[in-house]
């Protein structure tokens, strides 16, 4: 990067730059996204070639991987509300089966969670099927599970039921709970992110949006959050 | 040790990194994949899959020059280059892909989004091959286009399963809508809106309005579809046809310019634009348009060298002589060895020179345009057949110009937009009379043809009947009057003679024929059914 004098610069020239800001960060994210691929995927055969005698290695390793995933999480947030926000997003609603995609998220943190002494146990009936946009759903709940990995002490409940005529998916984990100031502001706007909590809040406020833009019959998905037991996160779909 | 595993299906890797292709092969490897190919690009998977029916394809969007995963895709669809039992998953790098980039026709079974790891893989894999091998017969059966059969099948699945049922229901309002059963596809469409407003619903619910001729309210639901999805664009395309029927061009072009700006890679909605543009007479727009569907369309197996015919139309008539001269070069370094490019190029400098009032090196290039027209009549289309005729009237050369309206009018022969084109172009150079003459002569010739087949039909004298129209057929392919008549005298033959049942693929091939030129026309349409059920009682695969 060369550091040319640039201090001169005329209004015209600054405008574009704040313009063409929001396009350099989704390509700069887009690029840090496919290293994090590359990362992960090394890591991942790393896991495959260790040995039974170096399990603590594969251990840390998988850590390791977790660790990513949570970066990854928040990238995919961020790229997802971007393009959203600029309706770059045609939402898909099928039917889907709630299994397959319960059991896809599990086959994907088994191990990883694991590492840090963490069970991921599945509660759904059979056959359950319900309509949503399967990318965004599948975002979402990795985005959940990765952030949700940090505050659980060993484990974690990913269940689906219908209640009321909506499709509940709950993620209950055992750990503190969630923050105070996350459960009061749960139905105001993300602003004011204040750095003196670490959990800014995004993957909430991404995963109420993502539920919002399920409507059927004039009636939107919602979120719920409480701290019975530990912490539980409720999405709710139509 | 997995039970499951990839052992007996043929897998093929599409990606242009080399770290990436090792990668996934490590990946495919261990879910115990034993028959793994891999292409670095378009070009080399098209190659594999020409010799190869791979049972699992992972192809990654991105391939740098060249095809995208999205072409190959359609081409390989397209050439029936794959099964549609097959797992075409498409690799992208977006977690919010823009879905529809192609056409409905021809997506990937399912996008996978990077980065991802081995046990997502295995889990989406696994899924897909069981729900492929679930529905075997209802693939099948589509394949083989018996899609009274499909339907039959689709039935029956859901009412095993009635609880996943929408993925079968959605192929199903699919099926209807080909056979044209449209007020079965109303009922269908309505009876699921009630339940779940699904966006594929609305659409086939759309399409049945087109397909009934009731195009206001066909545009009100695709204007809806499009409000509260603006990206879904196979919705734009539908609203785009629809407005072309009621004619309203202007808001049509509007359409396709909003279309064409979020998804501009689609070449046929590029080709579309353009033609509107051409006919409001906005050049500037047309010529952006077709310089687009040549860009974008540059690795596609849907590229047409009529694109750079329409970019010289529109360019002329903005006087930009020399530019389309230009285009030339690059006409033939897009279709080489392509006999019907060269024929383009040919017509193309003839335009210009006319325009530029160069009539000498205009009859140049229309000379050597009627010698490539006369060694083979096929590489010539309909739209640079009357832009060549036309030339000949205006280089005064009006004998080649009969010869060639001769071939076009013999193919259209009762298309009155066609013969107003010819009457005009005729009178404009003063020689209305040969026109008359020239159109009223073929005409007749086609008439007296078909009354001549159909009565000896009629006599019972089917073998003739049937020679009749496949001498005339094999004249005139494009003529779907004839190739529908060969059909109808073959399948009386049939009827009378249930002996003579292997005619059948005979009159499949005309049927083909037919459907090519235009497979919602009703004697085609109910003719077809005809077809399918004779072929059905007959069991033929």
């Amino acid at each position: 990067m060369s550091f040319s004098s640039n201090k001169k610069k005329n209004n015209s020239q600054i405008d574009q730059q704040a313009f063409n800001f929001e396009t350099l960060m989704a390509n700069s994210m887009h690029d840090i996204k496919n290293s994090l691929s590359l990362l992960l995927g090394k890591i991942e055969s790393l896991c495959d070639q260790q040995t039974p005698k170096s399990t603590n290695s594969t251990e840390k390793l998988e850590s390791l991987q977790l660790d990513g995933e949570q970066v990854k999480a928040s990238l995919i947030n961020l790229l997802s509300l971007f393009r959203i926000n600029r309706h770059q997003y045609y939402i898909n609603l099928e039917q889907h089966s709630v299994n397959e995609l319960l059991d896809s998220i599990q086959a994907h943190y088994t191990n990883m969670l694991l590492a840090r002494g963490i069970t991921l146990k599945l509660d759904c009936q059979d056959e359950l099927y319900w309509f949503f946009d399967r990318n965004l759903i599948e975002v979402t709940l990795h985005s959940l599970i990765s952030n949700i990995s940090r505050y659980a002490k060993h484990s974690i409940i990913l269940s689906a039921t219908i209640n009321n005529n909506f499709l509940q998916l709950k993620i209950q984990d055992d750990g503190r709970g969630y923050p105070k100031h996350l459960l009061e502001n749960l139905h105001t706007p993300l602003n004011d992110i204040s750095y003196a909590n670490s959990n800014t809040g995004l993957g909430i406020y991404f995963a109420k949006q993502i539920a919002a833009m399920h409507d059927h019959r004039q009636t939107q998905g919602y979120i719920e959050i409480n701290n019975r037991n530990g912490g539980c996160f409720a999405l709710n779909l139509p | 040790m997995e039970l499951w595993g990839l052992q007996n299906y043929k897998t093929l890797i599409i990606d242009d990194y080399y770290d990436m292709r090792i990668m996934l092969q490590d990946m495919v490897f261990s879910l115990g994949a034993v028959d793994v190919s891999m292409a670095k690009n378009g070009e080399e998977a098209i190659t594999l899959m020409n010799s190869t029916s791979y049972d699992i394809i992972l192809c990654d969007y991105n391939l740098g020059h060249g095809k995208d995963g999205q072409q190959i895709l359609e081409e390989a669809k397209y050439k029936k280059l794959i099964r549609n039992s097959s797992v075409f998953m498409m690799i992208t790098a977006e977690n919010t892909a823009q879905r529809v980039i192609g056409a409905m026709e021809y997506l990937p079974d399912a996008y996978l989004s990077k980065p991802f790891t081995k046990a997502t893989l295995r889990t989406r894999l696994r899924k897909l091959l069981e729900s492929k091998e679930a529905y075997k017969d209802i693939l099948k059966s589509i394949e083989q286009e018996q899609f009274d059969q499909a339907l039959h099948f689709i039935n029956k699945a859901c009412s095993y399963n009635s609880r996943h049922r929408y993925p079968l229901l959605k192929i199903k309002g699919e099926l209807y809508i080909k056979l044209g059963r449209y007020v079965d596809a109303e009922q269908f469409y309505e009876d699921i809106l009630e339940e779940r407003e699904l966006v594929w619903a609305l659409l086939g619910l759309g399409q049945v309005y087109y397909y009934t001729d009731r195009y206001s309210n066909a545009v009100d639901l695709f204007e809806q579809i499009i409000e509260q999805n603006e990206y879904f664009m196979v919705a734009y395309d539908w609203l785009a046809k629809t407005l072309d029927k009621l004619g309203n061009q202007r808001r049509t072009k509007q359409i396709l310019l909003q279309a064409t700006k979020k998804s501009p890679k689609a070449i046929f909605r590029q080709r579309h634009l353009g033609n509107v543009c051409l006919q409001l007479n906005d050049y500037p727009t047309s010529e952006t348009a077709f310089q687009n569907a040549i860009e974008f369309g540059r690795h596609s197996c849907f590229k047409n060298a009529s694109d750079y015919t329409k970019l010289t139309t529109s360019l002329l008539e903005q006087g930009k002589v020399d530019e389309a001269l230009k285009i030339t070069k690059q006409l033939n370094q897009d279709f080489p060895s392509d006999k019907h490019a060269d024929l383009i190029a040919e017509i193309i400098e003839s335009s210009a020179h006319l325009s530029a009032q160069a009539i000498d090196k205009a009859i140049v290039n229309i000379e050597k345009s009627i010698s490539l027209f006369k060694s083979n009549h096929e590489i010539l289309d309909h739209e640079n057949a009357i832009t060549l005729a036309n030339n000949c009237l205006k280089a005064n050369k009006p004998d080649y110009a009969e010869l060639v309206f001769a071939h076009v009018l013999r193919n259209n022969h009762d298309d009155q937009t066609l013969i107003k084109q010819i009457q005009t172009m005729f009178n404009a150079v003063n020689l209305e009379n040969r026109g008359n003459s020239l159109i009223e002569s073929i005409c007749n010739e086609i008439v007296q043809i078909n009354n001549e087949g159909v009565s000896l039909a009629e006599q019972g004298k089917y073998q003739q009947s049937i020679e009749l129209f496949i001498q005339a057929a094999n004249a005139m392919p494009q003529n779907i009057l004839i190739n529908l008549n060969a059909v109808r005298s073959i399948l009386l033959n049939i009827n009378e003679n249930p002996e003579e049942i292997n005619m059948l693929k005979l009159a499949k091939k005309y049927l083909d024929q037919a459907a090519n030129i235009d497979d919602q026309n009703e004697k085609y349409l109910s003719l077809y059914k005809a077809y399918d059920s004779l072929a059905g009682s007959q069991q033929i695969n």
